[in-house]
């Protein structure tokens, strides 16, 4: 193609009326430009582009190589930069350093929280800013840009590349910096728990509790267990002592081959999918140590009594303190909500706030203190993030109420998982004979033992005297359950299940009485 | 604040002072010029040549030595010192002025530094914290730091499959851990810091090279040739793998100086001409190192074939052929050692292609390039472009490129093509396909900066 002298003439005419139109108006721009990154600091990333359907960082980048074009000697173009040098740099840089180091001193999002600016967004700014001055150092003509259209094109596509990963990576920066001022985690051990969680406080307490040359059962990988179960993690902090994986169906013979036991209810983040506490076969344990000690603390709220589904009569509970027990010692509490509840009533309702919800249950008692006691048959359900509501519900039950009282029970004596969520106990491999007062923990004891060793005659024989004892010996069940199943009577074995489902209260969405008898449909 | 500096020390420098004995003797010739690149090197090599005598040792049947590890020490140590005192004071200084006069000349290269100095603080101060570096990694450096062997687990572990599992990776990363350990830092993670910095200098040494050889010496250009090494430092994924002990980012320094030591021959044709067996040299110990940090990822054949292409152009061929017989030797010594040839090898290829369906196919091909792509999109989008760039300049594809390219993609591909075939719970891999491509994120803006000077230079000679 070849360009006449008179195409040439309008080409140099047009170039002199964009230089002209660049020179005149690229000025105005700088405020504009300058208060919408300040837009994407103070209101949020990407207001620009809601707006006016342009990123910003695009509009910052024409922007930019439009300077190369400006001609710098214009008296107005010498205002904006010294404005730019003294009083917009220092300002921004000022707020830039400040802001963030708030924000890196207390959380990442600690200003955005308070203050509802993004300080590491004021980046945007400040390249913004730094680089007007730098460039205004050069000048560029068109013929040149002419020339090298590519070349040009190439330095927009990295200069913006360049902006999005300097935002983006602002924010990593701020995580760094903070995890490293922050005065909370200063050691090792806080930094370790800071990463791991609860996890770790609990292999170091394990740690100090056993020595080198043990062995330590534990539970299988899987939820929500992922933590303790992961015996390449747990090795780590632990080795080198041995580490036994103890699973469903070789449980027993990795417990033979091991010390000590992990007790644990898993991690709370992998929580309710399928929450089952560990262990959950019958074993017999000594010298239990409990990862936290931590007293139970329950508060009764309020009492509803309802004559039928609509009326209702409400008895708040004003005068109530906090019962607490401490879990060294098997502990049974019991105290008097209401005295002579009418017998109209079809359901009682107790909202109580405790941190362990699954020690507490009601009970009606006769005022005669003679006949049959009714222990909360009902589930517990979740009303906050502490607040249980335990129910009677007399229409579906056989029961019927006469001149009763209501009582609210608080007991630590519950399968060990469900207790103590975290732990470490020693294996009895030999039993030892007890000389003590002989009660139902005594013959559940013996049945766990007995059945440990594969001696399943005389553990059901334990069991079935603990039962006579407590029927409610939650342990004894369990292992009844287990007996039951193993010899194929399924019949027994749901109605063992069914026992424990109705006795044990409900943990989020999980029932160990529920879950077994689920297991047992699955199998048939 | 002392331990930190200290840790930074024999996690950073003790590597560099070892590598320098190695690579001081082949650099001679160019002295202060390419300082970047030989530091870069050294740090590189250091690990790699502690990793390949700690190796040897291991496979042999020995433990880990501490007093192997105080004799490299010493004689590192030494030699640095009887160096040091060839140079006088204003060389010294010169070296700080050219940096800070270099800096205050390409601000641009200022805003990496905010981003350079907060991994470097965090990894003086910060322990190894994740799954996959404690479990594997930091472990075996502690097995090692006792002056025991792997083997010796045998005694703890009863389940072999747990047992297995140490011998999944080589022992890089580990004897790098446990050489921190030994000498009495709290942490190894300055070493991630130091690989991080090596892949910035090694880019940044490069762009300065190219630059120093156009002719046309235009602010744009400078902007382009600067703003991608940052861009490389500044990627999300190359600064969290700075702060958390994986493999990953070892072996993409590894294999991008492997990569950079093998093309550079070829920049001055008539002057690197004579440096050819050098860096060949040099590159052999990096793509080693980079094999014995992770094996199983067959990357390394582009190289293998690139050492081929240039030993043609170079006419050297027996150095091509010793170098393919060494990556060759080095896998089959490690392969031997930890058994476990059976993965992915050539006898499940006839098999596969038997069973070979076109639908199955395209199904994993989808689903691998939605994964490749994930985490770089960016870096492959402005290779492509400098790419086009340089076609439309020179009106010819760089063979290096080229070729490069071909075998990765092809790797790429197919090989995950195979693995899905064997594996029927092929859908998830997706999240280490996305790691696994992270090597290559330094490579794109690597090449980046090659096309853009091989087009330049063409350009000037019109």
């Amino acid at each position: 193609m070849t360009i006449h002298k008179n195409d040439m003439q309008i080409i140099n005419q047009l170039v002199k009326k964009i230089r002209s139109i660049i020179n005149n108006y690229v000025i105005f721009f700088v405020p504009v430009i300058l208060c919408l990154t300040l837009f994407e600091a103070l209101l949020y990333y990407g207001v620009t582009k809601n707006i006016l359907y342009l990123d910003i960082k695009l509009i910052i980048i024409f922007f930019l190589i439009m300077i190369l074009f400006v001609d710098k000697q214009r008296n107005e173009w010498k205002l904006i930069l010294s404005i730019n040098k003294f009083v917009l740099i220092p300002t921004i840089t000022f707020f830039f350093i400040t802001l963030n180091y708030i924000d890196m001193r207390n959380y990442v999002g600690y200003v955005f929280s308070n203050y509802h600016i993004h300080p590491q967004n004021l980046l945007l700014s400040l390249i913004f800013l730094f680089s007007i001055n730098e460039l205004s150092k050069h000048h560029v003509g068109y013929m040149q840009v002419r020339r090298n259209i590519g070349i040009t094109m190439l330095s927009m596509i990295t200069g913006y590349a360049l902006l999005s990963v300097c935002v983006n990576s602002m924010w990593i920066i701020s995580s760094n910096y903070n995890n490293i001022i922050r005065s909370d985690l200063r050691s090792y051990d806080t930094r370790m728990e800071a990463v791991w969680g609860e996890f770790y406080p609990y292999i170091q307490f394990i740690k100090r509790n056993t020595t080198n040359e043990v062995s330590i059962a534990h539970p299988p990988q899987a939820n929500p267990w992922q933590m303790e179960g992961n015996q390449l993690i747990s090795r780590y902090f632990l080795y080198p002592r041995k580490l036994n994986s103890a699973m469903d169906d070789n449980f027993y013979q990795a417990i033979n081959k091991s010390d000590w036991l992990m007790i644990s209810n898993g991690t709370p983040r992998f929580y309710p999918a399928d929450f089952e506490g560990y262990p959950m076969q019958p074993i017999y344990l000594k010298d239990i140590k409990i990862f936290k000690k931590e007293e139970i603390l329950v508060e009764p709220i309020s009492i509803k009594m309802y004559k039928s589904s609509k009326d209702s009569e409400i008895t708040s509970l004003t005068d109530m303190k906090t019962i607490s027990i401490n879990s060294d010692k098997v502990d049974e509490l019991t105290f008097l909500l209401l005295n002579n509840i009418s017998p109209t009533m079809k359901y009682i309702e107790v909202r109580v706030k405790s941190n362990m919800p699954y020690t507490v249950s009601l009970y009606l008692l006769p005022n005669s203190g003679l006949g049959e006691k009714l222990e909360s048959p009902s589930n517990i359900t979740l009303d906050n993030d502490d607040t249980y509501t335990l129910t009677f519900d007399f229409t579906k039950s056989d029961s019927k109420l006469t001149q009763d009282s209501i009582y609210l029970k608080v007991t630590n004596a519950k399968p060990l998982p469900y207790l103590y969520k975290k732990g470490i106990a020693r294996i009895i491999h030999e039993y030892p004979v007890q000389t003590k007062l002989v009660d139902f923990q005594y013959y559940e004891s013996l049945g766990n033992y007995n059945y440990s060793i594969n001696n399943y005659d005389e553990a059901k024989k334990a069991y079935i005297q603990a039962i006579r004892l407590k029927p409610d010996a939650a342990e004894a069940l369990l292992g009844l359950y287990y007996l039951s199943k193993k010899d194929n009577n399924l019949n027994e074995a749901v109605q063992y299940a069914k026992t424990l489902s109705a006795m044990l209260p409900t943990e989020g969405k999980f029932n160990l009485g529920a879950y077994l008898l689920l297991t047992l449909k699955k199998g048939e | 604040m002392l331990t930190g500096i200290y840790n930074l020390i024999i996690g950073i420098v003790s590597p560099i002072l070892i590598g320098w004995v190695f690579i001081r003797p082949l650099f001679k010739d160019d002295d202060g010029k390419n300082l970047l690149a030989q530091i870069s090197y050294s740090f590189l090599s250091g690990y790699g040549i502690t990793n390949i005598i700690f190796t040897t040792i291991i496979i042999s049947g020995h433990g880990f030595n501490k007093n192997i590890a105080y004799l490299i020490m010493i004689i590192a140590v030494t030699h640095f010192i009887m160096q040091i005192r060839k140079y006088s004071w204003t060389f010294i200084i010169n070296v700080f002025k050219s940096v800070y006069t270099f800096l205050t000349k390409n601000k641009i290269i200022l805003i990496s530094l905010l981003v350079i100095m907060s991994v470097i603080i965090f990894s003086a101060n910060w322990p190894v914290r994740d799954w996959d570096s404690i479990a594997l990694y930091d472990f075996r450096a502690k097995i090692f730091a006792d002056g025991k062997r792997i083997e010796d687990l045998k005694q703890v572990i009863n389940d072999n499959y747990y047992y297995r599992y140490y011998f999944v990776y080589p022992y890089m990363t580990s004897f790098a851990h446990a050489w921190t350990y030994v000498f009495g830092a709290t942490t190894p993670m300055p070493l991630y810091a130091g690989f991080y910095m090596t892949i910035i200098l090694l880019l940044i040494s490069y762009a300065i090279k190219y630059e120093r050889h156009s002719k046309q010496k235009s602010l744009i250009e400078r902007i382009i040739y600067y703003s991608l090494p940052i861009l490389a430092v500044l990627t999300p994924q190359i600064i969290s793998h700075a702060n958390i002990a994986y493999t990953n980012l070892p072996y993409s320094a590894y294999f991008l100086a492997a990569l950079i030591l093998v093309i550079n021959s070829d920049v001055n044709n008539i002057q690197e001409n004579k440096y050819f067996v050098r860096n060949l040299l040099c590159s052999f110990l990096m793509l080693s190192s980079a094999i014995l940090t992770r094996f199983t990822e067959p990357f390394y054949i582009s190289i293998l074939v690139l050492v081929i292409y240039q030993s043609i152009i170079h006419r050297k061929y027996i150095y091509g052929i010793v170098y393919i017989l060494g990556i060759y030797a080095i896998r089959q010594i490690w392969m031997r050692y930890a058994i476990f040839g059976d993965e992915l090898s050539m006898k499940a290829i006839p098999s596969v292609l038997a069973n070979f369906n076109i639908s199955f196919f395209i199904e994993v091909e989808k689903f691998l390039i939605s994964h490749y792509l994930v985490s770089i999109t960016t870096p492959v989008f402005i290779m492509a472009m400098f790419a086009l760039f340089n076609f439309v300049k020179s009106k010819k594809i760089n063979l290096n490129f080229l070729i490069f390219w071909i075998i990765n993609i092809g790797v790429l591909f197919l090989g995950g093509f195979f693995f899905a075939a064997r594996n029927e719970t092929w859908k998830d891999i997706g999240g280490s396909a996305e790691r696994m491509v992270m090597v290559f994120i330094p490579v794109f803006y690597f090449w980046s900066i090659y096309l853009f000077s091989k087009s330049r230079s063409h350009e000037d000679r019109d």
